[in-house]
């Protein structure tokens, strides 16, 4: 049946279709070719031009998961084509015209109506499952940290990341290898985010990690002083999103998460400037909430963070002491 | 319990037709019809507002430190471009789309399509929607209480977007007591109208009108009703719990609370919410589809089918908007896969509007365009949820404008058009006079060019990363990640206008017809369903003398019955053996591709 009806397949839609799948085949090229001539972040010459308009894939998993993206593109792009084109040439092939005064009535057809459920739900199932496994997968990105039951894997890069409206910490843990506990009562215009001993630990307003190995990264929302009232506000939801490392999780009030990442090989010598953004929204400074985020070779980080990382590897993140933990040993 | 021999409730209503003075007629009607016109114009007037804070804050987003009209841009930066996209997404929600495809077209259609006198609840269905003026009026009281200027500083309306997160939403300012009240007199609303739509689809169908000959518009509000009726209540006690933590001293969410339970709880709503959203809409675009390609529905149970599914697995999914809030990893792997069987009926009733206009004979008039234009639209919308439903791909376009873009696909592009085709197509019932065949169809291609042109881009700058809710992109202080493209937001912003302008022409095409436009006959598409063997506009009561008895199903294009292309429902054929159930069950399968 479908066969016959092609006899009756005109040149111009056929022309359409042909012309759509072209430019859904050119688009990739032409993209790279104009993320290529686009600015970079840091306003330099991007040599790695990202997939499509994507900014530069830095982290081990990232470019896995721009290839996840694609597979979907692909699949989704053919299925818009496909079913698109069908939509157009149906509208044109049957449109009400002279000589065209009867449509065929039909209820449907069990086969074709089965047929097109299960491909979808093998199609969709294997989009599924492409997501979990392999070393850019859900599983390996979302569930095997360099850390076992708290204690963290030595060689490990640890950083503790605060975030408050609207302003990002970065605490890392210092010459003697070991986070200071944290404390909103601890807090002072010299102590950002309320460290017992401050001097022990170096804060910085950015994120400093080295390439190729495990970073492994607290995440804490951290409440804000009020001046007005003295008090502190309940922290309020962030997301830490760096879209170089092609990740993004949510800072959880009183549920502190973890997050791991290894920067590629290479990409500390590109020298470029990076940024780590919020991406849930956090009150009326959201957009301007953002902090760079810099990968160093083992020089720069000792230099920016005044001490060698690798003899300071703490063994495991100190307990969380929630706000409200500390309004009722007030009390 | 047969259809036949039942009594309808709403008779006895309607037996005495007293005079109605202007207020019983137009604002405090127990009417169907009056309450389905009602829900739609007030939908149509909050359509102008949530549209007036969309261009704004699309203005602010393309040049946000310009100057225009006497307006400086910089001023709707911060909370106040909070205030701006939170009330922006509240209103086309909860004011806009919900109220024209479940209030409007639920209350109009239901009774004519399935033969009936009135809704069952005639009372209730006139309060569902007289609380709803209540409700945008706490929604923004605070233009009341203070004016907009001091209202903006002293946080008089919610700014944390229409999702509420706390704690932002517990810290926030009283206006996000306002919005907690408000949605919770819209949610009453709507359950009081779910369960009106329920009662009177399973009591009250005319004589002959069985589950399986009920138009697909009937089914799809069918099963929308029934989201409502499970999912509000969540939404309201989350609300109410939003508000216990706000101004009485609790944690539900605070403290030793968990945030995320107020996340689970508005997305066990917020998510079935969607298919609300769109149901109804599928419903409609089915029925237009069937009338002006002259053919019956492609699989017909199919449909009805895949509309169940939707509204079962709707509720199961709803983590996947969490899937990078902390939740548990492996949740977030079922939450996927579940996800990914929900995109399975969409597909499925895709292929079947597809199947429809196969071989049809098919007519390109206004209602149709738009809902080729609702399908054409989904499509694209539910192939963008397939990149955010895969967990890990969402790592990165999670909250960005690739979400933005969908939704609108979806919202917009589905939604919206399907309320288009709606009032277009039952237009002659509502004002007895024809839609403007041409100005609805420069409204329709000014609207289908406009709005792709400002939310397909949404996808390219989503792919890169640019979040959502930021109030701009480049200036002082803003992020340098994504300066780059700035000219897509001026693009989109230009394209915006254009669409907005196109809104404006359809409102004024929507009165001149109302007013001038070519008085409409009882059947002016020449189809099926019971609503137009009325006349146009019907009476109080719809059927007089008695009530219609259907005979066949509502798509009974081009059957070889008759010698017209159209077989009205309660046409009863004289020849033996053919008047009875010669409905889907009838048409051999297999015969599609014989």
């Amino acid at each position: 049946m479908i066969l016959t009806r092609l006899q009756g397949f005109k040149r111009a839609p056929s022309l359409l279709a042909m012309a759509l799948v072209a430019m859904l085949l050119a688009a990739p090229a032409w993209a790279q070719e104009k993320s290529a001539d686009a600015p970079t972040a840091a306003g330099q010459e991007a040599e790695q031009p990202g997939l499509f308009w994507m900014p530069d894939a830095i982290s081990t998993y990232g470019e896995g998961v721009d290839g996840l993206f694609l597979l979907i593109f692909w699949i989704t792009g053919i299925a818009f084509v496909v079913v698109e084109g069908l939509m157009l040439w149906f509208l044109f092939r049957y449109r009400n015209r002279e000589g065209r005064e009867k449509a065929h009535y039909t209820h449907g057809n069990n086969k074709l109506e089965v047929t097109w459920t299960v491909v979808t739900v093998l199609i969709l199932v294997f989009i599924g499952i492409a997501q979990l496994t392999g070393d850019s997968g859900w599983l390996r990105i979302k569930t095997e940290y360099p850390e076992k039951d708290g204690v963290v894997e030595p060689g490990t890069f640890v950083v503790r990341v605060y975030g408050e409206q609207f302003a990002w910490h970065f605490n890392y843990p210092g010459k003697d290898g070991k986070f200071e506990d944290q404390r909103h009562s601890f807090k002072s215009p010299t102590n950002a985010i309320g460290l017992d001993d401050p001097a022990k630990d170096k804060v910085l307003p950015k994120l400093v990690v080295p390439e190729n190995v495990n970073v492994l990264i607290e995440l804490n929302a951290l409440g804000k002083y009020d001046a007005n009232t003295e008090t502190y506000t309940h922290p309020v939801l962030h997301s830490f999103f760096a879209p170089n490392l092609r990740f993004k999780q949510d800072l959880v009030p009183y549920h502190p998460g973890k997050l791991w990442f290894k920067i590629k090989q290479g990409t500390a010598k590109e020298g470029k400037k990076y940024e780590i953004v919020c991406a849930e929204l956090c009150g009326e400074g959201h957009s301007n909430m953002h902090a760079p985020f810099l990968v160093l070779s083992e020089e720069d980080l000792a230099k920016e963070l005044g001490y060698d990382w690798k003899t300071a590897v703490p063994e495991k993140f100190p307990e969380p002491v929630h706000y409200y933990q500390e309004q009722k040993e007030a009390e | 319990m047969t259809t036949e021999t039942k009594e309808n409730v709403a008779t006895e209503d309607h037996a005495e037709h007293h005079e109605m003075g202007f207020w019983g007629k137009y604002v405090f009607s127990r009417d169907h019809k009056a309450i389905g016109m009602q829900f739609m114009m007030t939908a149509l007037f909050m359509l102008f507002i949530g549209g007036g804070l969309a261009l704004t804050l699309r203005m602010r987003l393309a040049w946000p430190e310009a100057e225009f009209m006497g307006f400086d841009m910089k001023q709707f930066g911060g909370e106040t471009y909070n205030v701006l996209f939170s009330m922006h997404a509240t209103v086309m929600i909860f004011f806009v789309i919900i109220p024209f495809l479940v209030g409007a077209f639920g209350n109009f259609v239901i009774p004519l399509h399935i033969g009936a006198r009135d809704m069952a609840f005639p009372f209730l269905n006139g309060l569902s929607y007289w609380i709803m003026p209540l409700a945008g009026f706490v929604m923004f009281g605070g233009i009341l209480l203070e004016g907009i200027e001091a209202g903006l500083k002293s946080g008089a309306f919610a700014s944390g977007g229409w999702t509420s997160y706390p704690s932002l939403s517990v810290i926030a300012g009283y206006g996000q007591t306002l919005w907690c009240i408000s949605l919770i007199i819209v949610g009453t609303s709507s359950i009081m109208g779910a369960v009106n739509y329920v009662t009177t689809i399973v009591k009250m169908r005319a004589p002959g009108m069985t589950f399986g000959r009920m138009s697909l518009t009937v089914w799809s509000i069918f099963i929308t009703a029934i989201l409502i009726l499970f999912g509000t209540p969540v939404l309201t006690s989350a609300l109410i719990m939003l508000i216990l933590d706000r101004h009485f001293g609790t944690t539900f969410f605070t403290n030793d609370g968990q945030p995320l339970l107020y996340q689970h709880l508005f997305w066990f709503y917020s998510h079935p919410a969607v298919y609300i959203m769109i149901l109804p809409g599928m419903g409609i675009a089915s029925d237009i589809i069937s009338v002006f390609a002259r053919k019956p529905i492609f699989g017909y149970k199919a449909m009805a089918g895949a509309m169940a599914g939707i509204a079962g697995l709707g509720f199961i999914v709803w983590g996947h908007h969490m899937f990078q809030s902390g939740m548990n990893p492996y949740l977030g792997t079922y939450f996927m896969i579940a996800t990914m069987m929900i995109a399975l009926p969409s597909a499925v009733k895709s292929f079947n509007w597809l199947g429809t206009l196969w071989r049809g004979n098919i007519h390109f008039t206004t209602p149709m365009l738009n809902a080729l234009g609702f399908i054409s639209m989904f499509i694209i919308g539910g192939l963008s949820g397939i990149f955010m439903a895969a967990t890990t791909v969402d790592l990165m376009i999670h909250d960005t404008y690739f979400i933005v873009a969908h939704i609108h696909y979806v919202l917009f592009g589905g939604s919206l058009f399907g309320v288009f085709a709606g009032i277009t197509y039952w237009f002659p019932k509502m004002f007895g006079r024809m839609f403007s065949e041409t100005l609805g169809k420069i409204h329709f291609v000014l609207t289908f060019v406009g709005f792709n042109c400002v939310f397909f881009p949404m996808h390219i700058v989503g792919a890169a990363g640019l979040p959502r809710r930021y109030a701009a992109y480049i200036g002082e202080g803003a992020s340098k990640t994504w300066e780059h493209m700035q000219p897509y937001q001026q693009f989109m912003t230009v394209s915006a206008i254009v669409l907005g302008l196109a809104q404006v022409f359809f409102l004024i095409a929507l009165i001149y017809s109302a007013i001038w436009g070519k008085k409409a006959e009882k059947n002016p598409w020449k189809a099926n369903t019971l609503e137009w063997t009325l006349d146009s506009p019907p009476p109080h009561g719809n059927f007089h003398p008695d009530l219609p008895t259907v005979y066949h199903g509502p798509y009974e294009y081009n059957s070889a019955l008759v010698e017209e292309d159209y077989l009205p429902q309660d046409r009863k054929l004289e020849a033996a053996g053919v008047g009875g159930d010669d409905g889907q069950e009838d048409a051999p399968s297999g015969e599609g591709t014989a």
